[in-house]
């Protein structure tokens, strides 16, 4: 890496002896911080029949305690200049306050108090299942992308929990239960099961006590490790198709691939950047500037706890073209892709691409977090992210055509597409 | 006080200059704002402006389409392009030490695109395309239907993108003209930020920019903006969805307009985060809605004041009736000290979250510079915030929201909602 580009990150670490997990990256260029609790749950950890639990709950922790009243955690840090939110992965879920760091207390005594005292009742949990209910209809039933993806899940997975949605399905979300919730909240939400990121303008010192303050007389749970299942190995193509009421067709092909640690990882994500990043990108100019044969298309590589999927997906594919042909042009560039070897050039510009991204991402406190927490959840490195660095410039263009082999085979791949009806 | 440090200076051929100097990390962005917009788009070639935009990074004297991508991609940078209403904005970002590069780079497609035929007709064909694409999305459906019912042929009417017969109608002379009466030093400013040093970046900026003929054009004058008379109700029809989108407004104010301050402060009591009225009643207390917000689009002329939310097409019309009641009690009762206070205390505390980054205080300094606001929008925020009155807000809020005269569009299966939405008034029914 060239050495004008470094750029250095320092985190600093505290224990609390109930468990909870401090960690604080200081940067003092303006009077703000964002606090961050980071819970070790997600839909990975959720069962049939309670799809979308770990969802719900995090609705629920805004609808007070036994010292809080409802919807007033965000109304106390909006008084304060803050701003607040929270979200639910496969892999974990995190609470957020970005406010002035003159408010460091106020967050920690508010994020206290919800980990321990919260208060679910039955009045709350029906009106926030109506909301959640409206939520799925808005990201899932009434998107093409939303049921696209669904569906790329629940056909690429037969066994692990990541086959459903982190919302959960309609059904479960109906029959969920407070008994249900009450028994989440007593399992995963534990000073043992959490970390705490400050980042921003801190004095690390202080922080500590604060935390320690706060959060010291919360007691530990005790934590199952339940087993996951895993996915069974896929060894035949499965193909889905969904009849929809839309202008365009849709595409989208995924292939297992392992879990965030592994080092093909890196591989994965140069290869996805060549195939599809920048308008310069393999794919883009050849469907989307060459054939016109479609408005978009991108790539993802899944960086989670457990094996995941590299998709591409294609939308609104025009009209002189159809999945079927896409998917002749993917498949013949997937092929390319193990006979031939990608350019220095190509490695070059995917690893500028990348590394650009980052360093732009942690501009602001709430992303340097976020960076940190997805890679502690997902493989235990809060750091993770600067160390892929290196491992992008490992790469050689051997290894992108070793990846490609491996992965994307027949057996391996799965097909969805959304058919407009009529 | 809160110190911004930055520098401001003009070319001889009249274009402004924004430097902000931030050395946290190495990097930098180039941004070139130009004053035309589909605001100048002429009657019937709706999209003009937004197609001369998106033709900028397809081909220039010197580069066609890929190599512009390619050396941008190559770098790692981003090179984006965004044609509003009022304006057009060509942005550039890199890591620092490619600063020359990304100017020189924004310069060129600035100045000189080539706009051949061949690059016109792949993108007219992709903004087509694009916007048949709206059809799938409840959103776009209801924007598009919602500016056309509020500002009719006015320019503000249909989105930056266009629409199929005015992008249709486009002639290559058409867009050449376009370029040349609009991209222009004297209508634009240039704003770099980042990692850089701001004398060597003015010196760079005078030896890429300097030679950029100045010319003075005449304004051009546009319709007016009516006003709404009533209620006027329009139902989209598509019977495939289960969640109706709700649009409810009407004109709101300039950028310019001396109650800003005031407006601001009302908004967010009425429907901006967690706390608002809005948020409250639909989704805290009645789990109607996942989201709901109100909106002053503050633009060159009087932009759009809208709500938008969405509900289950059974209790779609409830939530609508609740934002109506709501709407009725802002100019009747106003708001509260306590409600004032809160919201001062927020946009107060939260001024320093909204200046973390180059390119978030950048957009401040450019808007102050763009709107010819007083020099002192910006350094004088707290004071110009904690300065409102609860009665300067109230009296704001009777002369800017009007109940009685609204917009509403429901893109919806209408056969869901029909009987219940014609009890508020007569009602149109659209194919989307």
């Amino acid at each position: 890496m060239p050495t004008d580009t470094q750029i250095k990150l320092d985190l600093e670490e505290h224990l609390l002896e109930n468990g909870l997990r401090l960690i604080m990256n200081r940067s003092n260029s303006s009077p703000i911080i964002s606090f961050q609790v980071w819970y070790h749950v997600g839909s990975i950890d959720e069962k049939a029949g309670i799809t979308g639990i770990s969802h719900l709950f995090e609705h629920m922790m805004f609808k007070g305690s036994e010292n809080i009243g409802p919807e007033e955690h965000s109304r106390i840090v909006h008084q304060h200049g803050g701003t607040d939110n929270a979200f639910t992965s496969k892999d974990c879920t995190a609470y957020f306050e970005n406010l002035p760091s003159s408010q460091l207390e106020l967050a920690a005594r508010l994020e206290a108090d919800r980990m321990t005292n919260l208060r679910l009742t039955a009045n709350t949990l029906t009106s926030e299942r109506e909301v959640v209910k409206e939520e799925r209809r808005l990201r899932i039933d009434n998107s093409l992308f939303g049921r696209l993806n669904e569906e790329l899940y629940a056909t690429a997975f037969v066994e692990h929990p990541y086959r459903w949605p982190v919302i959960g399905w309609m059904s479960d979300l109906e029959t969920l239960c407070l008994d249900d919730c009450k028994s989440f909240y007593r399992t995963y939400y534990s000073p043992n099961n959490a970390t705490i990121l400050v980042i921003g303008d801190i004095d690390c010192k202080r922080t500590i006590s604060i935390i320690e303050k706060n959060f010291s007389s919360l007691q530990p749970a005790t934590i199952f490790e339940e087993a996951i299942s895993p996915e069974p190995q896929q060894v035949e193509e499965r193909q889905r198709e969904i009849a929809v009421d839309a202008q365009f067709p849709w595409y989208a092909v995924a292939y297992h691939i392992p879990d965030a640690a592994h080092e093909d990882i890196q591989v994965l994500e140069l290869l996805g950047n060549i195939l599809t990043v920048g308008r310069s990108s393999r794919l883009y100019q050849k469907i989307i500037c060459k054939e016109k044969a479609a408005l978009s298309i991108f790539s993802s590589v899944d960086k989670n706890r457990d094996p995941g999927i590299f998709s591409i997906t294609v939308g609104n594919i025009r009209p002189g073209h159809t999945p079927e042909s896409i998917d002749t042009i993917i498949a013949e560039f997937l092929d390319i892709l193990k006979v031939g070897v990608v350019t220095e050039q190509e490695l070059e510009k995917a690893r500028n691409k990348i590394e650009t991204g980052l360093v732009f991402g942690l501009q602001t406190n709430f992303v340097r977090g976020l960076r940190i927490g997805l890679c502690l959840e997902r493989t235990g490195e809060p750091l993770g992210f600067m160390k892929d660095l290196d491992r992008y410039h490992r790469v050689s263009a051997e290894d992108v055509q070793r990846v490609a082999k491996r992965y994307f085979t027949a057996e391996n791949r799965t097909v969805v597409r959304l058919l407009p009806k009529g | 006080m809160i110190p911004i440090d930055f520098k401001k200076s003009t070319l001889d051929n009249g274009l402004r200059i924004i430097v902000v100097e931030h050395h946290e990390y190495p990097v930098v962005a180039v941004d070139l704002l130009v004053r035309a917009g589909s605001v100048d788009d002429p009657q019937g070639n709706d999209g003009l402006s937004s197609i001369v935009a998106q033709l900028l990074r397809e081909g220039t004297r010197e580069k066609d389409s890929f190599e512009i991508a390619d050396a941008i991609d190559f770098i790692g940078g981003t090179l984006s392009v965004d044609g509003d209403y009022d304006s057009t904005s060509i942005t550039a970002s890199a890591l620092a030490k490619n600063f020359t590069f990304i100017l020189k780079m924004v310069s060129e497609v600035a100045r000189s695109p080539a706009f051949q035929p061949r690059d016109t007709e792949f993108q007219r064909d992709k903004s087509i395309a694009t916007i048949l694409r709206e059809k799938d999305n409840k959103i776009s459906i209801g924007n598009r239907n919602f500016n056309q019912m509020l500002y009719g042929m006015h320019p503000y009417g249909h989105p930056p993108i266009g629409t199929v017969s005015g992008l249709k109608s486009i002639k290559r002379g058409t867009i050449l003209a376009f370029h040349k009466d609009h991209f222009l030093p004297n209508k634009s400013i240039l704003t770099v930020v980042g990692d850089i040093n701001t004398a060597n970046v003015l010196a760079t900026i005078e030896e890429v920019f300097g030679e950029w003929r100045r010319e003075d054009r005449e304004e051009i004058l546009l319709p007016p903006i009516d006003t709404i008379d009533g209620h006027r109700i329009r139902i989209v029809d598509k019977p495939d969805l289960t969640q109706t989108d709700i649009h409810i407004g009407h004109i709101g104010i300039k950028r310019t307009d001396p109650d800003y301050f005031p407006i601001v402060l009302l908004n967010y009591v009425l429907g901006r985060g967690p706390t608002s009225r809005l948020y409250t009643k639909l989704r805290a207390e009645r789990g109607l809605t996942y989201g709901v917000t109100s909106t002053f689009d503050t633009r060159n002329l009087r932009g759009p004041f809208f709500i938008r939310t969405f509900s289950k097409n059974k209790s779609a019309i409830e939530a609508l009736q609740l934002v109506l009641d709501e709407l009725e009690k802002i100019p009747l009762k106003g708001i509260t000290q306590a409600e004032l206070d809160s919201a001062k205390s927020f946009y107060v505390g939260h001024f320093p979250l909204s200046i973390e980054t180059p390119p978030q205080i950048a957009s401040k300094i450019i808007e102050q510079e763009f709107y010819g606001l007083p020099e002192d929008s910006i350094t004088n925020y707290l004071e110009h915030i904690n300065a409102v009155s609860l009665e300067e807000v109230n009296r704001a809020a009777k002369r800017v929201i009007d109940p009685r005269n609204l917009v509403v569009v429901l893109v919806s299966k209408a056969e869901d909602i029909l009987d219940e939405a014609k009890v508020l008034g007569g009602v149109e029914l659209r194919e989307p």
